[in-house]
């Protein structure tokens, strides 16, 4: 008996755990002791390029893979030997797979004609799952007559009528476009809420995953990268693939030469530039080192500012490019080059390319990377 | 104002004529492509076919209904219609029990499997129909390979040809292969993850195909029915080589008027009586249900 039935009418997510998920396709893993644990209505997002295997991994959630080691708890319950017919969890497809030759009403009440449901109440939880979804009164359409952000709010209302445990998401928004997409990530949050619905949500799409989530998985090669809060992950990466993959990243790597007493790490770039980064455990004095420094962080200022205990580099304008809500400058410093991402229109006014300029950042917002090898 | 506005409709008329010749020229070199293939059906076509319907029409002194008149008086030819379409009824039916399995698999085996089944449909089909019968009246014979099957395992001898069961088999295995292939196109079109959908929503394996899988292959069904059984309907060597006396087919009845009675004028009102008929069965069968599916499937 799930948690939802047991508690009658009240809804509430469950908690997912992952322990040492494994899945291997003709001998080459593809997810790799993926252990992860999702709490009772927490949004959580699987984040990765294409072929990082977070697909892989909703897909043993669901059941329509079977997994090759480890296990999968929903509700403190294994169901690595669960059908996925009987694991009570909702989804939402890439490509929707709305059912084409059922009516829209005959799709959401689907999953409802399965657990053999009275008549009367299909017939209502449809039309509250049509009004949940803003569709009201939508019943008797066919699929194809439907738009496909339509199709999308149809095939959320067909997942979230049964009242499940969890919410399983795998690109629900890939198809959409920008603005329509947008919309429909505060709708899904709103529902979530609504409903205190626990979501794993499958994207590629790094900006939809910091806005939507509580939590992210960063994914690569089958394995996890980092977990974390969206802005915990954006602020201390640990690794350069989460840098640049969230978010972008200028990448400077030097040699640490001093550990000041709050743990700051004094870094020398080998051209002789000096900079100092956010303290981090594993740095001793003599280590190679990769810093990770956001472009918005980044200040311009004049080339005779006096820095003030700020990082300050001097170097020429290689190129300024406007992108409406922001300029991006391209900062040359002899071989090394940072981006700056700045709303400050009144700096760019009189800057012009190959003008001596100075950048400014702090040393807390200099993240020091785990692995100074990838650079 | 008058005579200063004259010389511009004569431009638009200008203007519309240049377009229209263009349109012409478009059209009359669509006509262009379609011509080989127009021509070929007329000469081949429609052309026997009216040849078809004047002479089923036309007796000793021109227009005559005495062909048609011939058919209804004699009862013999409405049993040979009646045992034509039991024929080819039967054979739809069981081509459809044993090719929806068939097809199910090759959709959904491995590459392996699928290819091996392909290789025996394809072979069946690829096979000269005549090699194929006589196959079959080797097998069935009363020393064939089966008989002496029957015999070891103690079911004694049975007769096996010339009879309605050796005419069934023979063409139920000769029309499979359109049933399988029909069908085959219809599933293999069949989106995979609809039936994941239905699993996560909570229908088992076999509550998945009967609300999904099959009301999605139903336009393979309706297509490969059709197919076989208008090709079943014409079928001439295999009852001809296969059955007895009972399973005399309407190709065979024409096929006598034509090679041994010289009745060019009766074969043709029984082949416009066939087709008549066939046509009638396809309405009703579209009435019942409906060929719109047919024409709407994604192949």
């Amino acid at each position: 008996m799930s948690a939802a039935a047991r508690n009658g009418n009240s809804r509430h997510g469950v908690p997912v755990r992952l322990d040492r998920l494994q899945k291997a396709y003709e001998g080459t893993l593809v997810v790799e002791d993926l252990s992860l644990s999702v709490e009772a209505g927490a949004f959580l997002t699987l984040l990765g390029p294409s072929g990082s295997g977070k697909t892989t991994t909703l897909m043993m959630i669901a059941g329509f893979v079977p997994n090759s080691g480890g296990e999968i708890y929903i509700d403190e319950r294994p169901v690595g030997r669960v059908p996925p017919e009987r694991r009570e969890l909702g989804m939402v497809f890439q490509s929707y797979a709305l059912f084409p030759h059922m009516t829209v009403g005959e799709n959401i009440g689907f999953p409802l004609r399965m657990r053999r449901r009275p008549r009367a109440e299909i017939g209502r939880k449809v039309a509250a799952a049509l009004e949940m979804v803003k569709l009201p009164g939508y019943e008797e359409r066919m699929p194809r007559q439907l738009s496909g952000g339509q199709q999308q709010r149809v095939a959320l209302a067909r997942a979230i009528v049964f009242e499940p445990r969890v919410l399983l998401m795998d690109e629900p928004l890939g198809s959409l476009d920008k603005k329509l997409r947008e919309h429909m990530q505060a709708e899904i949050k709103r529902i979530q809420k609504e409903l205190d619905m626990t979501v794993i949500y499958v994207t590629h799409d790094q900006q939809e995953a910091l806005s939507m989530s509580d939590q992210i998985a960063v994914m690569h090669n089958g394995r996890i990268q980092q977990v974390g809060p969206p802005a915990e992950l954006y602020d201390e990466p640990v690794s350069t693939f989460v840098a640049d993959f969230v978010g972008e990243s200028n990448f400077v790597s030097g040699t640490a030469t001093a550990i000041e007493n709050d743990g700051t790490v004094e870094v020398r770039h080998q051209s002789g530039r000096i900079f100092r980064a956010h303290g981090h455990a594993a740095v001793t004095p003599g280590m190679p080192v990769v810093a990770s420094i956001r472009p918005e962080r980044l200040v311009l200022v004049s080339a005779a500012d006096p820095g003030n205990g700020f990082n300050l580099w001097t170097g020429r304008i290689g190129e300024i490019v406007f992108l409406g809500d922001a300029v991006r400058y391209r900062i040359l410093f002899g071989e090394v080059a940072l981006t700056v991402k700045t709303q400050d229109r009144e700096i760019g006014a009189q800057a012009r390319i190959g003008d001596e300029i100075g950048v400014r950042w702090r040393p807390a917002h200099t993240a020091l990377l785990d692995d100074p090898s990838a650079l | 104002m008058q005579p200063a506005l004259a010389p511009i409709p004569a431009a638009e008329e200008r203007l519309s004529a240049a377009l229209a010749a263009r349109r012409g020229t478009r059209s009359s070199r669509t006509i262009l492509l379609i011509l080989p293939a127009l021509l070929f059906l007329g000469l081949f076509f429609a052309y026997p076919m009216i040849d078809i319907v004047m002479r089923s029409l036309s007796g000793a002194g021109g227009f005559s209904l005495a062909h048609y008149g011939r058919l209804v008086a004699h009862p013999i030819y409405f049993r040979v219609f009646q045992i034509t379409f039991e024929i080819a009824l039967t054979v739809t039916i069981v081509t459809l029990l044993f090719g929806y399995p068939l097809a199910y698999v090759l959709v959904h085996c491995g590459r392996l499997a699928a290819g091996a089944i392909w290789a025996c449909i394809l072979l069946s089909l690829f096979t000269n129909i005549l090699v194929r019968t006589y196959a079959w009246m080797i097998l069935l014979a009363p020393d064939g390979v089966i008989n002496q099957l029957l015999g070891a395992v103690g079911l004694g001898h049975q007769k096996l040809l010339f009879n309605r069961f050796a005419v069934l088999v023979g063409m139920t295995y000769a029309l499979l292969p359109y049933m399988v292939l029909t069908l085959y196109s219809v599933m293999r079109g069949i989106d995979g993850t609809l039936l994941q959908a239905a699993r996560n929503l909570g229908a088992g394996g076999g509550r998945a195909f009967w609300h999904v899988f099959l009301p999605l292959s139903l336009p393979g069904v309706v297509g490969g029915s059709l197919l076989v059984f208008i090709l079943a309907v014409g079928y001439f060597i295999t009852p001809r080589l296969l059955g007895g006396a009972g399973d005399q087919m309407i190709a065979m009845v024409i096929e006598e008027q034509v090679e041994l009675g010289m009745d060019w004028g009766f074969a043709s009102a029984l082949a416009i009586l066939l087709l008549l008929l066939t046509l009638a069965g396809f309405l009703l069968y579209s009435r019942f249900v409906g060929l719109k599916s047919l024409f709407e499937s994604k192949l």
